[in-house]
């Protein structure tokens, strides 16, 4: 089976962490998809431009430094009304600078009201875990299809 | 105004390495406290005001909007709260304490905060051109020399005892041989000082091995020594700045590895973390608590391990590093052009580091001992035993089966 599904990696402008793109790249990497990873303090408009140029199978936004709330929001406002980008948006990582569960759903529901399709902050709960299930339901659609029906 | 460098060597022959939080909060009242918490607190300190993420990539704007809607920054934004506020933060820390308050920024380019500085009268912060250039951000290296170049000139003629402390022991939190890390201080450590920097701190974090970061430390100690005047620096040793363990006994078992060899090297100053690091920024009492813990780990009989010393290690890091400075400094007679240049062959490089201007050939093995070693060529790892090799140290000290 050949993949030529490209994943868009990126963080938000003010995050300067690498290691959660370093492992992301390696992990979409394994899992088959072609990587763009546009490094730590994306700017917004550098991932906009990105968008515009060519499509993505999904795009996904790796934030651990607390303001992902904040510029995580606008990100993906201007994503989908700057781009035509319509499939799979995500975010995760620490998406606050608070670790309660409130918090984290409060700020969530904000996310995915501005246009992410799923948030998954693991400060709370292992989301991790789901996110990789996500990830591997696009790729390998009938694949997953099939464990669902095992299950 | 306090030399940071003579107060930090002054007190550390005192009474033994002097403790710093990395703590920063965006509420005034809320620092002030923390500051005032760290200087009461029964450890040997000095004190931290770190700064925000939106101030340290410029974004004043940004951090305005945070203030203005009393939303919670990741730091304390200097340049947008009023320069006579933070004053006299300073000063009364100064005056009841009599301590110096070290800023921490993270910016490749920090003419706004070293301009703010200047006005308040602050003359000890921390960075450089490559260590707050590469691993944080995506501006070019080029201009972030030519940044570095001006801040530092517009810190050394604005105060007396301008001090800077070289992050390039801390270059990616980890997975990095330490070669790098040595080289890189001195290197760093060579531009600040030809800037007009007047005392300088060399840093190093702690890796998975102490006995390595021993070896590690007493080659840079030795090389500082040969490219740096007796007195005008001292050395700072961070706990683990990667994936932190997750446990309070986790916390406390890596705490002590990094302070037995801290003790064992004479490290002068040392960055502590809190149990609640690898979850949210940890608030005033976790910071104190941190620091006296720490402080009761150094001041208390046979609570810290005995690090030994590897003679081989530390030869093999002391050549290699060695080779990577004067190789380095012979590519060109300016040392700003001479060290572009080097990572522009990839002469230079960091392992894992994203930036444009890295050449990411190199990557990072465990070795059998625990020892972070280079390596070149094919990468051969996957996602999950990368994975694995970041969180070595939560399987170390959390003791996780």
């Amino acid at each position: 089976m050949t993949f030529n599904k490209t994943a868009l990696l990126s963080t938000v402008p003010s995050d300067s962490h690498s290691w959660n793109l370093v492992f992301m790249e390696f992990l979409l990497n394994d899992l088959g998809y072609k990587v763009e990873n546009l490094g730590p303090n994306t700017p917004m408009d550098d991932v906009i431009a990105r968008l515009e140029r060519n499509g993505c199978a999904i795009v996904v936004i790796s934030t651990v430094n607390g303001h992902g709330y904040l510029e995580g929001a606008e990100l993906a406002r201007r994503i989908r009304s700057e781009t035509n980008h319509v499939d799979g948006l995500y975010i995760g990582g620490k998406i606050c600078t608070e670790n309660d569960a409130q918090t984290i759903a409060r700020h969530s529901d904000t996310l995915r009201a501005a246009g992410f399709d799923e948030v998954f902050d693991d400060s709370v709960a292992n989301s991790f875990d789901a996110f990789q299930t996500l990830v591997t339901a696009q790729l390998f659609p009938a694949h997953h299809l099939e464990k669902r029906v095992a299950r | 105004m306090i030399d940071f460098n003579t107060h930090v060597l002054e007190q550390f022959a005192l009474h033994g390495p002097v403790l710093q939080p990395r703590m920063g909060f965006s509420d005034p009242g809320l620092m002030q406290s923390g500051l005032d918490a760290t200087a009461a607190s029964r450890a040997n300190t000095v004190c931290t005001i770190t700064l925000d993420a939106f101030t340290r990539v410029n974004n004043l704007k940004a951090a305005q909007r945070a203030i203005d809607s009393a939303s919670m920054l990741n730091g304390y934004p200097i340049v947008n709260h009023p320069a006579a506020q933070t004053r006299a933060m300073l000063d009364q820390i100064h005056a009841r304490y009599h301590l110096p308050v070290q800023i921490r920024h993270g910016s490749p380019d920090p003419l706004h905060i070293f301009e703010r500085m200047v006005e308040i009268g602050s003359a000890t912060t921390e960075g450089g051109p490559i260590s707050y250039c590469l691993p944080y951000s995506r501006t070019p290296l080029r201009e972030a020399f030519g940044h570095w170049e001006k801040a530092c000139q517009v810190l050394s003629a604005g105060v007396e005892h301008s001090h800077i402390e070289s992050f390039a022991g801390c270059m990616m939190g980890q997975m990095c041989d330490p070669v790098i890390l040595v080289a890189l201080n001195i290197l760093e450590g060579l531009f600040l000082r030809s800037h007009g920097i007047n005392t300088l701190s060399f840093s190093y974090a702690q890796g998975t091995s102490p006995v390595q970061d021993r070896a590690a430390v007493t080659a840079l100690q030795q090389l500082a020594s040969e490219y740096f005047t007796p007195g005008s620096y001292h050395f700072v040793g961070y706990v683990f700045m990667g994936f932190f363990p997750r446990t309070l006994g986790g916390f406390c078992r890596i705490t002590g590895d990094a302070l037995g060899m801290i003790r064992s090297t004479g490290i002068q100053r040392v960055i502590i973390k809190t149990p609640v690091e690898s979850r949210r920024i940890p608030r005033i009492e976790e910071n104190i608590a941190a620091l006296e813990y720490a402080s009761y780990c150094l001041h208390t009989k046979g609570v810290l391990p005995d690090v030994p010393f590897d003679a081989q290690e530390h030869t093999r890091i002391l050549d290699a590093s060695r080779r990577l400075i004067e190789g380095t400094l012979a590519r060109d007679a300016n040392l700003s052009e001479a060290i572009l240049s080097a990572f522009d062959s990839g002469f230079l490089s960091i392992p894992y580091c994203l930036h444009p201007d890295n050449k990411r050939g190199a990557g990072t093995v465990l070795t059998a001992n625990n020892y972070y070693q280079g390596f070149e060529g094919e990468r051969v790892e996957n996602a999950f035993s990368f994975l694995a090799a970041l969180r070595q140290n939560i399987r170390t000290y959390d003791g996780v089966v």
